[in-house]
């Protein structure tokens, strides 16, 4: 019995029981293409706001602001301390006389302040090292461990601004903890949602040619030979309704996305979908003809063991 | 070939479909297993297929238990069998051609052994230049002929025919007799169900009623 010549013949009806009933094969591609949507925009939704959490993440940061008169080789033994710490991301040195443009760029339309600095006569900054964490978690444990490791010996820290920051940290982290869990249990949720919905249309759909499963069983065919056609079909059903759902993404994620630039800013889903358009499209295709055959599968299995 | 050995067959819990029905088969025998609506003929064709399981008893072929057949060995067992069903059972969205050779495809048959097989079963039931029609599009008596073709397609040991002429006129009962003792001439052994009175020379027959067996043509009157 040749291998090759089965899979051919049990591909070639798989592709019959698709074209031969046109109106069933609609329906089971509509009904996939749903579940897939469901799926699809759950997990761009997940990713836009994974994205958005993500870069307001990176905007957090803790600064350690010095006095004026810290010598430069003190300054670089700080910030190359640090950067030992597990966990850092980025640590960046403003001089005192960026902090200086960058006050007066903050106060530039508030005169009193100018003519204050102005009166001094020097600049009364210190430099200050911003320093960004991997994990938006850790800022607590860098700042204990500069506390513990690095300021005994180091006497020109003013001040940190993680005590004043801490409050907005701490609910950052809390709103994306609880938004990320949220995301997951929505995804976990539709997804079991469309595969049920799935499965319970391909029983309907295989119900309605359990006279030819019948008939296959009593006269004496192999499983694959009764299973077969039926796995062939799902995946058919699946690589159209994928086909369908990955070319409408682009264009409905670009219209979600005008609505929502505003809150998204950036990162709304049309950019999203196009900076993840190959592993979406390679997602969302397997994940259509999986879906396809694994309830095709499922099914006729009900009916082989009977 | 076939055995029956005190066969019984209980569904619920009183009512006997067979009682103690025992009989045996040979090889290339015409077999006329005969009575009325409810005396038990059905319930032997679905014991002889392994559709059902007997209560009590043992059903033979070629000396194989068949009912202690592992459920992975049991389509090789059933390759063995051709049947037709009272109701044809054909495959509405095949046509004529595929309702019989995907029997053979089954079996692995190489495409040009379909071809040849299906146009000979063709030519013994009369349906030549049907291939390509659906079975809607065929009368009752065409179908009933293509349920036999698709029973005899890959040569079984036996045939396995309920009802044959049930719902048929005259004209197309006597043509699927026919059919049917050509194939037994040519060496099948054909084992038909029916509650009609039919007329085949030299036929084994077995009476059946209330699901006992009344009469074996082939030993003493039970």
């Amino acid at each position: 019995m040749s291998l090759f010549r089965d899979l051919k013949r049990i591909y070639r009806d798989g592709w019959k029981l698709v074209w031969r009933n046109p109106f069933v094969s609609l329906a089971s591609i509509i009904i996939i293409t749903l579940s897939l949507f469901l799926i699809s925009f759950t997990l761009v939704f997940y990713g836009v706001l994974d994205n958005s959490l993500a870069k307001i993440e990176q905007r957090v940061d803790v600064k350690f602001y010095l006095l004026p008169d810290t010598p430069k080789p003190e300054l670089e033994k700080f910030v190359s301390q640090i950067k030992t710490f597990k966990g850092i991301d980025k640590v960046r040195i403003i001089t005192k006389e960026e902090a200086l443009t960058n006050f007066l760029k903050r106060y530039e339309k508030d005169q009193l302040i100018r003519r204050s600095i102005d009166e001094l006569g020097e600049n009364p900054l210190g430099p200050s090292v911003s320093v960004r964490a991997k994990d938006p978690h850790i800022y607590g444990k860098i700042v204990e461990e500069v506390n513990k490791r690095i300021v005994p010996d180091f006497p020109y820290l003013d001040h940190v601004n993680y005590r004043d920051n801490s409050y907005i940290i701490e609910r950052l982290n809390l709103f994306s903890s609880v938004a990320r869990k949220i995301s997951y249990a929505l995804i976990a949720f539709f997804s079991a949602l469309a595969v049920f919905i799935v499965l319970i249309f391909m029983g309907l759909v295989i119900y309605s040619a359990k006279t030819e499963i019948w008939v296959k069983r009593l006269i004496g065919a192999e499983n694959r030979y009764i299973s077969g056609p039926f796995a062939v079909a799902g995946i058919i059903y699946g690589f159209f309704s994928a086909f369908i759902v990955v070319a409408t993404v682009v264009p409905v994620s670009s219209w979600v996305g005008k609505l929502t630039q505003s809150f998204f800013g950036d990162m709304n889903p049309a950019v999203y979908v196009h900076n993840n358009l190959i592993p979406l499209t390679v997602f969302t295709f397997s994940t259509g003809m999986m879906l396809g055959y694994l309830a095709s599968m499922f099914v006729v299995r009900r009916y082989l063991k009977k | 070939m076939i055995q029956f050995e005190e066969v019984s067959k209980r569904y619920g819990k009183s009512f006997y479909a067979l009682k103690d029905v025992s009989f045996h088969i040979s090889e290339k025998e015409f077999v006329l297993v005969t009575g009325s609506s409810g005396s038990g003929k059905t319930t032997i064709l679905k014991l002889l297929i392994a559709e059902e399981k007997p209560t009590k008893g043992k059903v033979s072929f070629y000396g194989l238990n068949v009912h202690n057949l592992r459920h992975s060995d049991l389509p090789r067992y059933r390759q063995k069998l051709g049947v037709v069903f009272q109701d044809y059972r054909l495959i509405p969205d095949k046509t004529v051609k595929e309702n019989i050779s995907f029997v053979m495809e089954m079996l692995g048959a190489k495409d040009s052994d379909i071809r040849e097989s299906v146009r000979n079963v063709l030519n013994i039931v009369r349906l030549r230049g049907k291939e390509k029609r659906y079975p809607h599009q065929l009368s009752g008596g065409e179908q009933q002929r293509l349920a036999i073709a698709r029973a005899i397609v890959n040569e079984p040991d036996i045939i396995l025919v309920d009802e044959p002429t049930a719902s048929l006129d005259k004209e197309n009962s006597k043509l699927v007799l026919d059919i049917l003792k050509k194939i037994h001439e040519l060496g099948t052994t054909v084992i038909l169900f029916t509650h009609k009175q039919l007329k085949v020379s030299h036929a084994h027959t077995l009476t059946l009623q209330d699901g006992k067996l009344m009469h074996d043509s082939y030993t003493k009157e039970h």
